[in-house]
């Protein structure tokens, strides 16, 4: 009994330790560089989300903020993000 | 020694469901007594039994054991008093069924602070005495009636307790296994053990080695015989 | 833990109980890890999305006609660079360019390649981009998620864009984006300005929007007024409103813990009271406690370590795949993002408090209240 619960600690210690190491290795800079490099060709950070064009970027959203105005967007749209 | 005085117990007191199911109850059993209570389910002999081992409080009255008024302890004391001085045997035997005989056994010392090694000469000596030091490894759920009730009856002896409660003990047993339980008893009395047997059972009273036997009926004891 | 006796007991316990705690525990530990993979998600992106923001320009202004946006003239950029205060005058031209049997959306963006800062970071960004070359032609270089849209649409290294007036536009596939930018590039395609121009045919005077810094914020405000005396059209976005954007954009926490509460609920329903003949056998209601607490606090340590071990592979070991849709949508190309390994401690720290404390309370509860108030039942 006493066995299985050793092997079981050894396990998880094993299994954290992995995620850990992951964690501290991961290349974190390099990662951080390339992206800022693609911002700077483009001046226009936004994030490439898959929604629809004119999908509200908060869910709940999904008409315009003025009835009267619909072609007045409000800016938590993606249309708003992405631009026309 | 145990005496009881003027014992009243209701359950859900100052409510429509009110039972009273203990009324007046005095009693003395002398140390190395043993004493047989009768009655009807629902008479109150469990109940009585649960005040005696300090696990349910009366109403009113009290429940002096060895000159201690056991009734009025706190939890933690009475656990102590119970740990100490009391084995209990049920009807239902109570035990883990996936645990093996002897851990069952060593479930009431572990509160005790022992050593492993102690809880383990205990356990052992407790087994021989119940004759079931041969099941000590096997699971609970693999034994027979008659073997889980010897289970039972070494955990009940495995603190070296005073007094021995029995809640209808052989109302799960055949008619051999009750007839061993019995004898079981009768060595335990010459031990000097103080037992208190709650049963309809009528083969204690006619295996004749009782000092009394007492009738309980809706909450009331009859006189002594 | 001096008492030894009661140690070698709680691993018998949970032991020869092992099929019953390990059902508790892998309906917990999925709990847990569904939980931690979302904040895993959201906390990368979140971290990506830190990243962008710090490249954000402080100002975009965009012309409002009618309520529509329209483009903005070349002179606007002299205009704006005019005001004290204002550095990194960018102008941008870029678009959304839709698919439209497929209703899908590229991201078109022009590039001045005589910008050096541009074509500099091109040529380190792409590989085996050699500029001269790519110039040399009307070429575009595109995200990883076109790439494979195009693929899969029999466009073996071209597209043809059909301007507004009818023509076709056939522009061949130079290179693809780091795979590793997907969060950014997945939808993008770069190509020079003019070519983009043509594709939209826009004027060459015109513009989609300009980006500006002001480097003093003291400043804000009154560059904030200079720009809307400049003309009665214009739209200023400030980096503050696309900040808020984002933020409400990932703002799932709040959600988060309210549907943690509600699943914790569940589990407790689904726990099965053991009810222990302790107490008649001279335990204390501390000592049944005592046993219950660590046996609990056992499981429920296991199913966090669980549930965080599993949410971290399936997020940053496989990508989290079905829930990062979830979050990056999967409504346009659907994108394979690689996240980038961000643990919040505290975050993780108040899951364990908000799912042990009240599976702890679940389970002690009721042992307690059975232990003190029903004798009998010890006794059954």
């Amino acid at each position: 009994m006493i066995k299985g619960f050793l092997v079981l600690a050894l396990l998880y210690t094993a299994a954290l330790t992995s995620i850990t190491a992951h964690m501290l290795f991961f290349k974190r800079d390099s990662h951080r560089e390339k992206i800022m490099q693609t911002l700077s060709i483009v001046n226009l950070p936004t994030l490439s989300l898959s929604t629809s064009y004119m999908a509200a970027g908060i869910r709940g959203y999904t008409k315009p903020s003025n009835p009267s105005y619909p072609d007045m967007m409000p800016i938590d749209t993606m249309s708003f993000v992405y631009g026309e | 020694m145990i005496r009881i005085k003027n014992l009243d117990k209701i359950f859900n007191p100052s409510t429509k469901k009110a039972a009273h199911v203990l009324k007046e109850i005095n009693l003395q059993i002398n140390k190395g007594e043993l004493v047989i209570l009768k009655g009807v389910s629902g008479s109150g002999k469990s109940t009585l039994l649960s005040i005696i081992s300090a696990m349910d409080k009366p109403t009113s009255g009290e429940v002096i054991v060895d000159g201690k008024a056991v009734s009025k302890l706190p939890d933690i004391h009475a656990s102590h008093f119970r740990a100490n001085s009391i084995g209990f045997i049920f009807q239902h035997f109570n035990l883990l069924d996936e645990l093996s005989v002897k851990d069952n056994i060593s479930i009431v010392l572990i509160p005790l602070g022992l050593s492993i090694k102690t809880v383990d000469e205990k356990v052992q000596k407790s087994m021989e005495l119940a004759n079931i030091s041969h099941k000590a490894d096997q699971q609970v759920k693999e034994l027979s009636g008659g073997e889980k009730q010897r289970c039972a009856i070494a955990r009940a002896l495995v603190n070296d307790p005073g007094i021995i409660l029995c809640d209808e003990p052989t109302a799960n047993l055949d008619r051999t296994n009750s007839l061993h339980f019995i004898e079981l008893v009768k060595t335990l009395q010459k031990m000097g053990k103080t037992i208190v047997i709650a049963t309809h059972d009528p083969l204690f009273e006619e295996a004749g080695f009782h000092d009394s036997i007492l009738h309980m009926s809706d909450g009331e004891l009859g006189e002594p015989k | 833990m001096a008492n030894s006796t009661f140690l070698r007991f709680l691993l018998l316990l949970l032991y020869q109980y092992r099929s019953k705690h390990a059902g508790i525990a892998v309906i917990s530990s999925l709990i847990v890890a569904l939980l931690s993979a979302v904040l895993f998600i959201s906390q990368s992106i979140q971290a990506e999305t830190a990243l962008q923001l710090k490249a954000q320009p402080d100002f975009v202004v965009q012309r409002i006609r009618a309520g529509k946006r329209i483009d903005v003239p070349v002179e606007w950029l002299e205009e704006i660079q005019e005001i004290n205060g204002v550095s990194s005058v960018t102008p941008r031209v870029y678009g959304e360019y839709y698919f439209s049997p497929r209703e899908e959306h590229f991201l078109l963006f022009g590039v001045d390649f005589f910008d050096e800062q541009s074509s500099k970071a091109i040529e380190k960004i792409v590989q085996e981009t050699d500029l001269r070359k790519f110039l040399s032609k009307e070429q575009m270089i595109v995200g990883d998620g076109v790439k494979k849209f195009l693929q899969e649409h029999y466009y073996k290294g071209f597209y043809n864009f059909k301007n507004p007036d009818g023509e076709i536009i056939k522009v061949p596939v130079y290179s693809s984006f780091d795979k590793e930018t997907n969060i950014i590039s997945n939808d993008m395609i770069i190509m020079p300005m003019e070519l983009l121009r043509s594709i939209f045919a826009m004027d060459e005077e015109t513009l989609t929007d300009i980006a500006f810094n002001v480097p003093n914020e003291a400043e804000w405000d009154n560059v904030l007024t200079k720009l809307h005396l400049l003309h009665y059209d214009i739209r200023v976005i400030t980096k503050e409103e696309i900040t808020k954007s984002y933020h409400n954009l990932f703002n799932y926490k709040g959600g988060l813990f309210l549907a943690l509460y509600l699943i914790t609920i569940m589990t407790f329903i689904l726990i099965i009271y053991q009810r222990y003949a302790m107490v008649a056998v001279g335990w204390s209601i501390k000592d049944v406690l005592k046993l219950k607490f660590f046996e609990t606090s056992i499981i429920v340590l296991l199913s966090f370590i669980n549930g965080v071990i599993i949410a971290y592979c399936y997020v940053y070991l496989f990508d989290a795949p079905l829930l990062s849709n979830l979050f990056l949508g999967s409504e346009n190309l659907s994108n394979e993002v690689a996240f980038m390994p961000v643990v919040d401690f505290g975050l993780l720290g108040s899951i364990f408090l908000f799912f042990g404390i009240p599976f702890i309370a679940a389970v002690l509860i009721p042992v307690w209240k059975i232990a003190v108030t029903e004798p009998k039942e010890a006794m059954k």
